[in-house]
């Protein structure tokens, strides 16, 4: 097994999930972001679309009863930045159909696009999630300038969430 | 002196299905959420906002809207004016679009105003410019809204 380089600097965040505290996460992951010389202003506008989209995401669907915790980790890598916004709620019961461009489960004034911004937005994306455990959406936005592979994902020896 | 009432209105605490919000000509309040300036101009209701257009203010903006047209219900058009908007994600451009169905089911338009780069590039990647006009002043937007109504003004 290829040893992980570890980061070079990370944080985590939890908070309730509630809507005033989306513009906190994706200000907090941006300003985490901005440290970094290769990002562009644009990239920086990129994470802030993608780190709101997927805890809005937490915030209107994982606690249907009420208000739960929200967490967004964040991680450098030398040749990435890798987000993660984890919920402990209900779960997706269909990932495939909820990455679905326009589907959403509460149409009223739902786009049913965060998950198509995360994607457009981010490098890599993924999604794991167990019904009535909780959901992780885990995103990676590669440093211009880093070595890479075509079509092989970003890094080399990157360790990847197992679900 | 412009014949339209230019409202600073206030709408603190706004919620998916909350309660009615008072909306006072005249009060000029700053507050956590957005700041939103909403005028009557004959048919057009005008809505600048200022600040982040997301899942925590969308609620806002569509109850000022939705209360501005319950007083006026003449109102066939909306011009947005997002100059002072820094930053929309899928929620906001949820509540916009909402709001287009609204006036597009009367048979009327909506016209964005001071688009930022970001803003306009989510507009782009979403397809509301498919039933949304970008204009670049009010002013313009104003006038096409009069060239395509009809000559017995």
């Amino acid at each position: 097994m290829t040893a992980e380089q570890g980061p070079i600097n990370r944080f985590s965040l939890s908070f309730p999930g509630v809507p005033a505290n989306v513009s906190f996460a994706r200000a907090t992951v941006a300003a985490f972001a901005s440290q970094v010389d290769q990002l562009t202003v644009e990239d920086l506008e990129d994470i802030r679309i993608a780190v709101s989209e997927a805890v809005s995401n937490a915030v209107i669907h994982a606690y249907p009863q009420g208000t739960g915790p929200v967490e967004v980790e964040a991680a450098l890598f030398p040749d990435r930045l890798e987000i993660s916004v984890i919920d402990h709620g209900c779960g997706i019961a269909d990932v495939e159909q909820a990455k679905t461009p326009a589907f959403t489960t509460l149409p009223r004034e739902r786009m049913g696009l965060g998950l198509t911004f995360v994607h457009t937005y981010m490098d890599e994306v993924r999604i794991s999630s167990r019904l009535g455990e909780g959901t992780t959406v885990w995103m990676a936005k590669k440093l211009p300038g880093t070595v890479e592979s075509d079509g092989g994902g970003i890094g080399t020896a990157v360790s990847r969430p197992s679900q | 002196m412009t014949s339209s009432r230019n409202w600073i209105v206030r709408a603190e605490g706004a919620r998916e299905g909350g309660t009615a919000l008072p909306i006072l000509p005249g009060q000029a309040v700053r507050h956590d959420l957005m700041n939103l300036s909403v005028t009557v101009d004959g048919t057009i209701l005008l809505v600048r906002l200022d600040g982040e257009l997301d899942l925590n203010t969308a609620p806002q903006f569509r109850t000022v809207v939705e209360e501005t047209l319950g007083r006026s219900p003449h109102l066939l058009h909306l011009v947005l004016d997002l100059t002072g908007v820094s930053f929309v994600d899928s929620s906001g451009l949820g509540a916009i679009l909402g709001r287009y169905r609204h006036f597009a089911g009367q048979g009327g338009r909506v016209l964005v105003v001071g688009l930022q780069p970001s803003v306009r590039r989510l507009f782009e990647l979403s397809g509301l410019f498919r039933v949304m006009e970008a204009a670049a002043t009010y002013e313009e937007a104003k006038a096409r809204l009069k060239g395509g109504e009809a000559v017995d003004c």
